[in-house]
């Protein structure tokens, strides 16, 4: 449902960032986006929402089709409206404004005050404490409440696609299973859609479909995420699995290496 | 000095300086969401001023119905500015930005002096004559007038801001302008919206000083004492320029009176305002009512 097709991504008007990116989001599926630090995974999901355009980039090459329509170059509030939103990295939810707050903002688009209440509810039935803490001020919530609070508030627009840029990032074990299970449920029982760029790749992998590893501004290596589990370099590489002779450290100069030449 | 004559020096300072926190409102709704610091906020007050005594002088327009016409005007004067000059310079260095406010307070300034001539012009009130008795000194209905207008008008912006859609939605873009857009915020419409509004608070500041002192062209200085009044408050908050605006205002009078009649020197009322403001932002950095950057990750 949401394709990307050979996009090219530059910043300042020279610096090139995505080089040639392709991939798939099949509709109903999470998707996994992994990549190292720098790969471009924020830049992609930011091509996709159409943020670009704050940070002076913008798509030079390719196209973004989401339900068969080119959206490229379609303003980030239009594309709100059709359904897709980004949960961005580092949470970024309104720091002075309260938890309840948020959410009304994450219902911007919609003006139907019923279907405003209705998702508010259901952002509260996921997110119990939010509900408890729905008149604090949201800058004074833990780092993990912050987080579900920008999953909550990415629900009020009644999105069919969710884009989560590194959910987990700073949470400890056992609130990273806790946003893996909630990712888990909001696909199943809400049919969201959902990309999930991440870090982490044993929780990515863990719940996704399928699954693309970026380099580098390209798509290395893609594959149902079964399979990725049970990839030689994936296993070394993000799931700190390699116990071989080379050590960790050198393979991943080892895998670095050989996407680069080959 | 007796205590009459200091409660009115303050009466007096409250009056003007609600038109100050009027000027103030809309330099920190601009500053707040579009991160400009407007230098052409006291020539705002200006045009709203002028429109309105041309509408019920010139056109012989109720007053009620010319201030309304005014207020429709500003609003649609702040939204083309954004539109057509401010939205030119989104994101250009900060220098250049004021460069841009600066020649717009100009360019307006001698458009209103080239409309509307140069002599003091007052706005004949719609509000009858006459005082009541405060503490021993007599208060004007049209000092009543003003002050309670412009409460009424700082209640409906706090209002507005919190409970509104429209509201909620330039606070937002206030605090993360990249996340307003990802919720589906045309940050555009925002920025316009901010000067639309920043326009009209300033014409209203404009209408009220011209039914109580009239206006000429030198009353754009309003727009310098915006400064004191919103570092005061604290840049990025409405309810410190509202404070900040009458608290300058009965400072700059009070200080004034004092000397005048204690050690006889003249001309300290704009001293007053600039000289509190270097000690409070010696004790307080970020305003009485600015707000210290929530700091966690
Ligand atoms: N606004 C920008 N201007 C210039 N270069 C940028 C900009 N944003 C990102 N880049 C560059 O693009 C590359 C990819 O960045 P991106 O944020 O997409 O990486 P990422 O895969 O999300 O990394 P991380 O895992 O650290 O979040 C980096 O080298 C970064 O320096
Ligand atoms: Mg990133």
């Amino acid at each position: 449902m949401l394709t990307v097709e050979n996009i090219e991504v530059v910043f300042n008007s020279y610096v090139l960032v995505l080089k040639g990116l392709s991939l798939q989001v099949r509709s109903g599926a999470i998707t996994a986006l992994l990549g190292t630090n720098g790969a471009g995974k924020t830049t992609t999901l930011k091509a996709i929402s159409g943020l670009l355009g704050t940070e002076d980039g913008e798509v030079t090459r390719g196209r973004i089709t989401y339900g068969g329509e080119d959206i490229t170059h379609m303003a980030a509030d239009r594309r709100v409206a059709a359904g897709l939103m980004q949960v961005m990295e580092g949470r970024r939810i309104f720091q002075d404004l309260t938890v309840e707050e948020n959410l009304r903002i994450g219902g911007y688009l919609e003006r139907d005050g019923r279907k405003i209440a209705s998702r508010r509810e259901l952002a509260y039935d996921y997110f119990p404490r939010l509900r408890e803490r729905r008149n604090q001020i949201a800058g004074f919530l833990s780092g993990g409440e912050q987080q579900m609070l920008a999953i909550g508030r990415a629900l009020m627009s009644g999105p069919q696609v969710v884009m989560l840029d590194e959910p987990s990032m700073g949470l400890s074990p056992v609130l990273v299973q806790e946003v893996c299970d909630i990712v888990l449920r909001l696909n199943r029982e809400q049919g969201l859609t959902i990309l999930l760029v991440e870090q982490n790749a044993r929780f990515a992998l863990a719940v996704a479909d399928y699954g693309y590893v970026l380099e580098d501004g390209k798509v290395v290596l893609e594959g149902a995420a079964r399979d990725l589990r049970h990839d030689q370099n994936v296993q070394e590489f993000y799931l700190g699995a390699g116990a071989n002779d080379r050590g960790r450290f050198s393979s991943v100069k080892w895998y670095r290496r050989k996407k680069r030449w080959v | 000095m007796s205590w009459s004559s200091l409660l009115s020096l303050i009466v007096n300072g409250v009056v003007v300086g609600s038109v100050y926190s009027m000027v103030a409102l809309g330099f920190v709704v601009i500053y707040k969401t579009t991160r400009v610091i407007n230098f052409a906020q006291g020539e705002l007050l200006l045009v709203g001023a002028y429109v309105c005594f041309a509408l019920t002088v010139s056109y012989q327009l109720p007053f009620w119905v010319s201030f309304l016409m005014t207020g429709v005007f500003c609003g649609t004067l702040g939204y083309i500015i954004e539109r057509v000059v401010l939205r030119r310079v989104v994101g250009d260095p900060i220098v250049s930005v004021i460069m841009i406010t600066l020649g717009l307070s100009i360019v307006l300034r001698a458009i209103v002096g080239a409309v509307f001539g140069v002599n003091s012009q007052v706005i004949p009130s719609p509000i009858p004559d006459g005082a009541i008795m405060v503490g021993g000194v007599p208060v004007s209905y049209q000092y009543l007038f003003s002050m309670a207008f412009s409460l009424v008008a700082m209640i409906a912006f706090g209002a507005f801001f919190r409970w509104t859609r429209l509201g909620l939605a330039m606070r937002a873009t206030a605090t993360d302008q990249q996340a307003a857009m990802a919720m589906g915020i045309d940050v555009g419409r925002i920025f316009a919206v901010s000067w639309a509004i920043a326009c009209v608070v300033s014409a209203v500041g404009g209408v009220l000083l011209a039914t109580i002192s009239g206006v000429n062209l030198g009353v754009s200085h309003f727009g310098l004492k915006v400064f004191p009044a919103v570092i005061l408050g604290g840049l990025d908050s409405i309810v410190g320029a509202a404070v900040g605006g009458v608290l300058i205002g009965v400072i700059e009078n009070v200080a004034d009176g004092m000397f005048k009649s204690l050690l006889d020197i003249d001309g300290f009322r704009d001293v007053a305002a600039f000289a509190l403001l270097v000690v409070v932002l010696m004790v307080r950095p970020y305003g009485l009512f600015g707000q210290r950057a929530i700091e966690r990750i």
